[in-house]
């Protein structure tokens, strides 16, 4: 196992990876990394606007995080590089990155990240991760994989497609698995998301493939807001399991039921703005499951 | 009346009243410039003591007269010392100088510094609960700066490490807050900083 590192003053073609000559591209970095498939690639501080997308790409059991590990001080901008099918093996863990406008654009993938079956990802922030309406459909922008999600947000995230059936920020088919979302804050602003996007099924689907995979959800926010708040966002069990508790979801289509699930206003600072703090008369204050 | 020491027994011993030997009450001068007979007990109203005068010389004695603070016990037997010390207790005093060791005596209250063999070090016990009740010292707080995320600890006292912040500050939320405070756990990605209510500064 190494270290390498990229930072936004680094350079692809005369870095060689080093905390002293780092890389630019992180896929780049992922790629040339040469020691083995466990190496630590450290994103430095800073916004990049990468030049290198991915397609078809396993992280293997790479880790990459930021190097301070603070909120939005490491933003990797994928701008419109087409990023699909991006996966991870067991001991992949990707951490404190925001990771921005990613899209499947060529291609006919499920997800912008498939069958990621890394360690976890955690804190981190993704926003308008978007899959594609395309032939094989019923992707999300996180498609399958058993990862563990911990205290991550997601902006905006859709799908892409305009099957009802189809996932939105997470699906998960016949071909799919286990996931875990622990603390996360799933938030859309209706205005921004394309309304043939933002279908009943945007938040979680099992899919209909009939495989019964499950997938657990506690302490986690989901919110939508902005305009006349017309959609909302769901989830589905389909043919899988979705197991629910200790969470928030307001806006979203939910009847009701699961332990500790509750419905009010997260209270959040400035959601439009994209501040998810809690408010000091938060409900979510001290009411999640340890 | 006098007295005079015995060396055999180690005790004074009563003197015949021949001689006039009553006590001598006066001031250290005045005593010491006195002629007694042998015998002659001495008490000092400027230093409140006893003295003996015996092998032709004063011999100070540490007993000490002290007021009666106390009211007197009912009944036939006045067991209290009215002085602060008992035949089990002391009470009202000041221990300077001592040093605190073993103790077999397990009832509330009792403290003893004992050796602990599994943890290799001395402990200060009190006996509380019905249980000998060690007492931390040598309570250190350190920078861990072996976890990925630095946090600080309490150590060095015991075979444990306790974090600084209740609950788990090893696990941060997305805006570098402990994901777990004071045992209670929040929604979202963006846990809510623990406030302190209710108090003044």
């Amino acid at each position: 196992m190494a270290t390498f590192y990229i930072a936004a003053n680094g350079s692809d073609s005369t870095g060689d990876g080093s905390e002293s000559s780092p890389w630019f591209n992180l896929f780049y970095a992922a790629s040339n990394s040469r020691s083995g498939t466990s190496d630590t690639i450290i994103v430095k501080d800073g916004t990049y606007t990468q030049t290198v997308g991915a397609s078809n790409f396993s992280l293997n059991n790479r880790h990459i995080r930021s190097e301070s590990l603070e909120p939005n001080s490491a933003i990797l901008d994928f701008a419109s590089l087409d990023t699909q099918n991006i996966s991870g093996t067991s001991e992949a863990k990707i951490e404190g990155i925001k990771f921005q406008n990613m899209q499947v654009i060529d291609g006919n993938s499920r997800g912008v990240f498939l069958n990621f079956d890394g360690e976890y990802i955690k804190n981190c922030i993704f926003q308008r991760i978007t899959g594609k309406d395309g032939p094989r459909g019923r992707g999300g922008s996180f498609h399958a994989g058993s990862t563990r999600y911990q205290s991550c947000i997601f902006i905006d995230c859709w799908s892409g497609s305009s099957d009802t059936n189809n996932g939105g920020v997470f699906s998960s088919t016949s071909g799919g698995y286990d996931f875990e979302l622990v603390n996360c804050t799933i938030y859309f602003n209706a205005n921004n998301i394309p309304a043939e996007n933002f279908m009943p099924v945007a938040v979680i689907h099992m899919g209909d493939g009939g495989s019964n995979r499950s997938a657990t959800v506690s302490n986690t926010i989901v919110l939508v807001d902005g305009g006349t708040i017309s959609k909302f966002a769901e989830i589905r069990n389909g043919n899988g399991t979705v197991n629910t508790t200790y969470s928030c979801l307001h806006n979203a289509n939910y009847t009701g039921g699961e332990t500790g699930v509750i419905t009010d206003d997260p209270l959040l600072v400035d959601s439009v703005n994209n501040d998810f703090r809690l408010r000091p008369t938060s409900p979510c204050i001290g009411t999640g499951v340890l | 009346m006098g007295f005079k020491f015995n060396p055999l027994t180690g005790k004074l011993d009563l003197v015949s009243p021949s001689g006039g030997s009553s006590l001598l009450v006066d001031t250290i001068i005045n005593i010491f410039n006195s002629t007694p007979e042998e015998g002659q007990l001495a008490f000092s109203t400027d230093t409140e003591k006893y003295y003996l005068y015996e092998d032709s010389k004063w011999k100070e004695s540490d007993a000490i007269s002290s007021e009666r603070i106390g009211a007197i016990d009912m009944g036939a037997i006045q067991g209290s010392s009215l002085s602060g010390y008992g035949k089990d207790y002391v009470s009202s005093k000041i221990i300077s100088n001592c040093s605190l060791g073993s103790n077999s005596e397990a009832k509330k209250g009792a403290i003893r510094t004992v050796f602990a063999n599994s943890l290799q070090r001395d402990l200060f016990q009190i006996y509380l609960q019905e249980n000998w009740q060690t007492i931390l010292t040598g309570v250190n707080i350190q920078t861990d700066k072996n976890e990925a995320i630095v946090d600080i600890e309490f150590t060095d006292f015991a075979p444990w490490v306790l974090s600084l912040i209740t609950g788990n500050s090893d696990s941060k939320d997305s805006n570098r807050v402990a994901t777990i405070q004071n045992m209670k756990i929040d929604m979202g990605a963006y846990s809510a900083p623990l406030t302190i209510d209710g108090g003044t500064f």
